[in-house]
């Protein structure tokens, strides 16, 4: 019996001893590994020139550094980076080689010294598999230091508490390797305050840049969503219907994450510069920065306001479509809601609010905002080359020449044959069957649409204008709808009567000639 | 005993004070009708007194508003008798003495004869000379001796009429009324809407803007006479609203006289007018033949037509009948041609160059 436990004892004891020299040489063969690494981005870095030769951009800490003889091997490199020599960088690689074999040695010294487990816990470098379970399984990207093990870099070894900090400030730890300092006007909070790991993760991450959300847009609205529990007021509701997709995709495309000269952490002058950047280029879009340039009549809103773009849109998500921060009309109406002067001839732009308040029976487009357009669907708010930024031309004058202006933006709705007929049922207003639109526009000297209708609003049925302006002076229409017609006194004729069923008045036969 | 004489005190003094009182109010009530009779310039008879027109007055429109003043309630009627022996008669009213009729007349010199009857026999009997001046005609243009122009609404006669009728300014600049009746101009005036053409300012009592009681250059005489002056000439008012008209002819060659000096109301009738739908004062033939009188003959032109049209040429029927006016070979305002010709000469030589040729004068 003696016998046979003996033998399973120097059997399992022989197992053993295998087995710690093979998970030793496992950790050695890493460690080779990584030095060569580290030589191998040094030397790249020699190839492509001085700057990348850095140490926080090959991700070694300066422990590193000193653990490698590289005194030498930089001054080395500083020549031969003048001289552009390939001879010179074989050269320095042999030396290199040279230097990690002496490297290579100190390693098989230092194994020697931590073969057992003991001495291997003494060591500064903690091996992966012995981390504390709350950092597994381990995540996508790993902090370099993390990765080598190297905790001593940024914890106190043997600490009251578990992973206290060396210094006080996480802001200095992390400008230890970090160098890039942020000095321009505007800081982001968390970074002023020197609070890094609010965003970034010390230790690892399944996003890129070691950030703690899934992604970049998640981390942003942790804090910048309506409602956040931190209770931070400057907020986006990305839940909206129409979102401005750079800003659904990813924050970063218009804001930085840290540091910038401009307002609001962007890129560039938000209020319009940053928006034109993409909206000069984008395909199924107008050229927005060519529109805005070479129109003819310009909106003051754009031109002329304290927000330019954002003077009417959300950069990231409304309920209104074109992202506006209101629904159209009432968007309009919150600067159109007292006299503004007009660019265009120096004149006054009247209340159109109030104009609205006061006359109940409203334009379709301005009534049904949603499916007929609202008042995007006469003017354009990025201006137009007609006057009042229409969308297509109009007159101002009391008598147009109809036949030779058939493009006015009233037709894009308004069907022509209602007033290119003589004898029409197409249009209500009519006598009969003789068409009186016919009558009125279609004469040598037409009136115009404006002449009778109110564009936008009136008190009177069919926007019929209360007043008609001819000579500075304004003449009553005295409009009176019936159930099949109705009858007008204008200063331009007596009082006419129309009916649709029994004709009130006597044509000439030239009227029916066709 | 000291009460009894203070009574009597009090008494005395309030006896005089009522004395004072009831003499000041007939002195008053004296000054009243003595006033209007100094408006009048005198006291025709006992029972009536004609308020306006004024004696020897100058009109420029037809309708002339004749306002009698009856002081003796006893007599039954009043009449009315034109220059042209147009009769209206007017029936006593016990609540009212003041009577005012718009009658109608033609230019010239015209009266109008105003009688009192009572019982059936004519009592008082009263006659107002006054002059219509003419804008066209050549023969009423100046206006005779012994007529001058009085205006009636300035601050003195008014105060005449203003018991019934308001006269202030109740028009706001730039907007006509909604119901004309609302014009305080409506009441007297109305009679300009009488006829069948009518100028809009004129329908909606937009007065304003041509009654503004500015003068021009040729009544700089009247000026703060009345409120209600026009500038004459008035094209200046007219061009206000007819901008278009302003730059068509100012760059043309040639212009017809009244055009060039602003005189549009020699032709038109500013107010309304019963023969054409521009308001000519007449039909274009009688027009214009008031000025160019030796034009006159209708005759010496139709036999030319009928003459070339017996030669083979292709005449349209509206000349061989008498029915073309002036209008239809001049622009009545301005044209580039010579003789404001609406066509270059060539185009309308036919005509032109056979009438020229027999000898008729251009």
């Amino acid at each position: 019996m003696k016998l046979k436990n003996l033998v399973f004892i120097t059997f399992f004891a022989l197992l053993f001893v295998i087995g710690g020299y093979y998970i030793s040489q496992i950790d050695f063969d890493e460690k080779v590994a990584r030095v060569e690494k580290i030589t191998k981005s040094i030397l790249e870095g020699v190839i492509e020139g001085p700057e990348r030769f850095f140490p926080t951009e090959a991700n070694i800490t300066e422990e590193e550094l000193n653990e490698i003889n590289i005194s030498k091997i930089s001054e080395e490199i500083g020549e031969s980076v003048k001289a552009k020599d390939k001879e010179k960088i074989l050269l320095i690689e042999k030396k290199t080689e040279e230097a990690l074999k002496i490297e290579l040695k100190k390693l098989e010294e230092e194994k020697k010294l931590k073969h057992t487990k003991a001495k291997a816990k003494e060591a500064k470098l903690v091996r992966l598999e012995d981390l504390p379970q709350k950092f597994k399984p381990l995540k996508r990207n790993l902090h370099e230091p993390f990765k080598m093990g190297a905790c001593e870099l940024c914890h106190v070894s043997s600490g009251v508490k578990p992973g206290k900090i060396i210094t006080k400030n996480i802001e200095e730890l992390c400008y230890k390797c970090h160098k890039v300092r942020y000095n321009k006007k505007i800081d982001h909070k968390p970074v002023k305050e020197g609070r890094c790991t609010d965003c970034h993760d010390p230790h690892q991450s399944n996003a890129k840049n070691l950030l703690k959300g899934k992604d970049v847009n998640d981390l942003c609205l942790k804090c910048h969503s309506v409602g956040n529990k931190k209770k931070i007021k400057k907020t986006v509701n990305m839940k909206a219907y129409y979102k401005h997709k750079p800003a659904e995709k990813n924050c970063v495309e218009c804001h930085e994450a840290h540091t910038s000269d401009y307002k609001k952490l962007l890129k560039d002058d938000g209020r319009i510069n940053l928006c034109l950047d993409c909206h000069s280029k984008l395909e199924n879009h107008v050229d927005m920065k060519k529109w805005i340039n070479e129109v003819k009549y310009k909106h003051g809103a754009i031109t002329d306001s304290k927000n330019r773009c954002l003077e009417c849109h959300d950069p990231h998500a409304t309920n209104h479509k074109g992202i506006l921060k209101k629904q159209q009309v009432k968007m309009c109406l919150s600067c159109h809601n007292k006299n503004l002067k007009s660019d265009e001839d120096g004149g006054m732009l009247m209340n159109m609010e109030k104009h609205l308040k006061d006359n109940p029976v409203w334009h379709k487009p301005i009534k049904d905002v949603v499916k007929e357009g609202g008042c995007a669907a006469c003017h354009n708010p990025h201006g137009s080359n007609h006057f009042s930024i229409l969308r297509k031309s109009y007159t101002t004058e009391f008598y147009d020449d109809f036949k030779a202006k058939k493009d006015f933006i009233c037709f894009k709705c308004h069907k022509i044959e209602k007033f290119s007929e003589k004898i029409s049922d197409k249009t209500g207003f009519r006598d009969g069957k003789v068409n009186l639109h016919y009558l009125h526009v279609n004469n040598k000297k037409g009136r115009s649409c404006r002449v009778c209708h109110d564009e936008h609003a009136s008190k009177y049925p069919h926007l019929i204008r209360r007043y008609t302006e001819f000579g500075g002076i304004k003449f009553p229409m005295r409009y009176i709808k019936t159930d099949n017609g109705g009858s007008c006194q204008p200063a331009c004729h007596k009082k006419y009567e129309y009916d649709r069923v029994n004709q009130k008045n006597k044509f000439s036969p030239e009227v029916f000639k066709k | 005993m000291k009460k009894k004489g203070s009574y009597g005190v009090f008494l005395l003094i309030f006896s005089i004070l009522f004395l004072f009182s009831s003499l000041y109010g007939e002195e008053n009530k004296k000054e009243d009708s003595s006033f209007v009779a100094s408006v009048v310039k005198k006291v025709s008879n006992r029972y009536f007194s004609v308020i306006v027109p004024f004696e020897n007055n100058v009109f420029e429109e037809q309708f002339i508003t004749v306002t009698v003043k009856v002081f003796d309630k006893s007599i039954d009627k009043i009449v009315l008798r034109t220059s042209y022996n147009v009769k209206h008669e007017i029936d006593i009213k016990e609540d009212q003495d003041t009577y005012c009729r718009t009658l109608m007349f033609f230019i010239g010199e015209n009266f109008i004869k105003v009688y009192a009857y009572k019982n059936g026999k004519k009592v008082g009997k009263e006659t107002i000379k006054f002059f219509n001046k003419a804008f066209l005609s050549k023969y009423y243009k100046i206006v005779p001796d012994g007529y001058k122009k009085e205006f009636f609404h300035n601050n003195i006669y008014e105060q005449v009429c203003d018991k019934c009728h308001d006269m202030s300014v109740n028009e706001v600049a730039g907007i006509a009324f909604e119901n004309v009746k609302d014009s305080n101009c409506y009441e007297c005036h109305k009679n300009l809407l009488s006829r069948k053409y009518a100028h809009a300012p004129t329908v909606n009592f937009v007065c304003l803007p041509c009654h503004n009681g500015k003068v021009g250059r040729n009544n700089r005489k009247y000026e703060g006479k009345s409120k209600f002056l026009y500038p004459d000439p008035i094209g200046e008012a007219c061009y206000k609203c007819h901008k278009k008209k302003r730059k068509e002819w100012s760059t043309k060659m040639v212009k017809h006289d009244p055009v060039g000096a602003g005189k549009c109301n020699k032709c038109h009738n500013p107010h309304s007018s019963g023969i054409s739908k521009y308001f000519l004062r007449r039909s274009p033939w009688r027009l214009c033949t008031a000025c160019h009188a030796d034009k006159k003959y209708k005759k010496s032109y139709i036999n030319l037509f009928i003459n070339k049209k017996r030669a083979g040429e292709n005449i349209d029927d509206k000349f061989l009948k008498g029915e073309f006016t002036c209008v239809d070979c001049h622009n009545p305002h301005a044209s580039e041609e010579r003789f404001l010709l609406k066509d270059s000469m060539k185009t309308l030589k036919d005509v032109c160059i056979s009438i020229t040729e027999s000898g008729g004068k251009w």
